[in-house]
């Protein structure tokens, strides 16, 4: 138990220390077990399982589907379709109340498809709107909030890397929690179930972000100059989202196939607007090799963490901490999901993924949960997690792209109301699971 | 130093193409299931070998280009001397002996392996399974290599 705590605070002294994530947590794990085979409060033996994990990552059907999405991600950000799209938004709601926020809000959720990595979207928005709402007489915080909270928004609208992550970790758990409980043909969590289940949920907030920003009722200033519409610039990011979410939920392609259909769509639309030569793509596909390597190493970093905690007999604390002690298994889930929007201050949603579900998983779902709809909330804690003052990755980001002349402190006023709208979304789907599980029990069953 | 730039440019160059035989091999796969009606299992194999093959030779590329992401809350606060130390024991203490584990604890795992030439466990697999799992030496190799490399050339 001791040395649990211990191993624990070691690793995330060792976190902040700068290393990278990956080799901190099969270097600092290794060592333990070293130093534990050493005095005797470890077993070599657990070790030996590594191999065969490993081995096990290298045929996963899952994570098959991440390098290709990754690349539709990046083909999509190099053929400048959102840059287009904010463009045509912002004059096609220039003339409504606060219509150009709304623009941001519909750009923002339109490009989930190709947003893998937080960041990647705050930073396109905010380099390419934050100009046009000031010059409209948005207030830094305002346009600041609107511009994170619409670029966060990719985490939880499929199809997202996050969740095709989250589906694997959370399948494997949830088989071992039922193998745990005596039941030998485990059911199983597929990324079709959690793309369906976030659906819901990932219209709403974006509808709840339009109603607030609806009051606000915002004049433009200036009228921008109603160039030519072109409905393409809509209709092929869409297109996209639909084309590899259908193919996933219907069946007719694994989610690899479907990554590869969405990939190849996303070439035909970068030559079709002669925006794709060739050295753009051999750069996109190596960017897309290091993205993808960067995933895989934290995932093998963090098999070694586990089988180091587990030696340690960090199953059965968990066990005792979720399972036996506690006598309300809502307030356990509660806690859980706290310590995962603390920890997202921190780490990236990958991490978390990989290190912390497959330690608390097995035993939450022990205690009987749908495995989906904890997971639809895993995704929305991580993705509040990640707009929340003073630690939010996304607000980070924007930082750096915004003027000087920004207020931190108006960044976090204007993100405040998004928060707020997170937290309510957050509280309906605790109460009504049925927000997360309608959708995949009426299509997929 | 050459050696290790050339090194670096040909796992460059192999994961580049492996990149793209995975993805024109996930095509063919969907149009020979929906045009033609059928599906080789070797052929899905091949996308999960270069799958494999991207990220296990992949991590060393990114280890080169410090791509692996970083905790970088407190770091910005401590000076440039305090930070190569940090480099300095990371790469020897954490990095250096994880690729030693690596090709240590899987060594049993690929000797059985080329000992009885492992094929494919489903039928009309690939019989190249023991190739797959020496991969795995490639992998610790190539970060080692990366690792050493920027070890002698951090100041």
């Amino acid at each position: 138990m001791e040395f649990v705590i211990l191993f624990l605070i070691l690793v995330f002294v060792s976190l902040l220390s700068g290393f990278p994530v990956a080799f901190i947590l099969s270097g600092v794990s290794l060592l333990f077990a070293f130093v534990g085979v050493i005095f005797g409060f470890f077993d070599y033996s657990f070790l030996m399982a590594f191999p065969n994990r490993l081995f096990g990552v290298m045929g996963n059907q899952n994570l098959l589907a991440v390098p290709l999405f990754i690349f539709m991600g990046l083909v999509l950000e190099k053929t400048k379709i959102a840059e287009n799209l904010i463009q045509d938004m912002n004059a096609m709601f220039n003339k409504t109340d606060s219509g150009l926020a709304i623009s941001v809000v519909v750009v923002g959720a339109l490009m989930a498809a190709s947003t893998g990595i937080v960041g990647a979207s705050v930073v396109t928005l905010g380099l390419l709107t934050y100009p046009v709402l000031i010059k409209n007489g948005y207030s830094p915080s305002i346009a600041s909030g609107t511009i994170c909270a619409s670029g966060t928004l990719g985490q939880i609208i499929p199809p997202s890397l996050v969740l095709i992550l989250l589906a694997d970790v959370l399948s494997s758990s949830y088989q071992q929690a039922q193998l745990n409980m005596g039941i030998f043909s485990p059911e199983t969590i597929t990324i079709a179930d959690l793309f369906l289940g976030a659906i819901l949920p990932g219209l709403l907030l974006p509808i709840f972000y339009t109603i607030y920003l609806k009051t606000l009722k915002i004049k433009s200033v200036e009228s921008i100059a109603n160039k030519k519409l072109s409905l393409l610039n809509i209709i092929y990011p869409l297109g996209l989202m639909f084309l590899v979410l259908g193919s996933i939920i219907f069946g007719i392609a694994t989610p690899s196939e479907a990554a590869g259909i969405g990939a190849l769509g996303a070439i035909f639309i970068g030559y079709s607007r002669n925006s794709l030569t060739k050295n753009i793509l051999d750069n996109c596909v190596y960017d897309s090799i290091r993205l993808t390597s960067m995933v895989f190493m934290i995932l093998i970093g963090a098999i070694l963490f586990s089988l180091v905690f587990r030696g340690l007999g960090g199953e059965e604390v968990i066990h005792k901490l979720l399972v036996e002690l506690p006598n309300d298994k809502m307030l356990t889930l509660i806690i859980v999901l706290v310590i995962m929007f603390i920890l997202g201050f921190i780490l990236d949603f990958i991490e978390i993924t990989f290190i912390v579900i497959p330690l608390i998983g097995p035993a939450l779902f022990t205690l009987g949960f749908d495995p989906l709809w904890v997971g639809i909330l895993i995704a929305l804690v991580l993705q509040t997690s990640f707009i929340t003052p003073p630690f939010g990755f996304s607000l980070f980001y924007l930082r750096g792209v915004l003027p000087k002349t920004v207020q931190t402190t108006e960044i976090y006023r204007g993100i405040i109301p998004f928060l707020i709208i997170q937290v309510v979304l957050m509280a309906c789907v605790f109460m009504f699971p049925s927000l997360a599980t309608y959708l995949p029990e009426l299509l997929l069953n | 130093m050459k050696l290790f730039d050339n090194i670096s440019l040909w796992t460059q160059v192999f994961t580049r193409q492996c990149f793209y035989i995975m993805f024109i091999f996930v095509i063919i796969n969907i149009l020979l299931r929906y045009v033609l009606n059928i599906n080789f299992i070797f052929m899905q194999e091949i996308v999960m070998y270069m799958h494999a093959f991207i990220f296990l030779f992949g991590i060393s590329l990114c280890f080169k280009d410090d791509k692996h992401v970083r905790i970088d809350v407190f770091s910005s606060k401590i000076t440039h001397r305090v930070k190569l130390m940090i480099e300095r024991f990371g790469l020897i203490f954490l990095v250096i002996p994880f690729c030693i584990f690596v090709i240590y604890e899987s060594t049993p795992m690929i000797y059985r392996s080329w000992n009885m030439l492992e094929g494919s466990s489903e039928p009309g697999g690939l019989p190249f399974v023991y190739i797959l799992k020496s991969s795995i030496y490639f992998f610790s190799i190539l970060i080692l290599l990366q690792a050493i490399k920027r070890l002698i050339e951090i100041k």
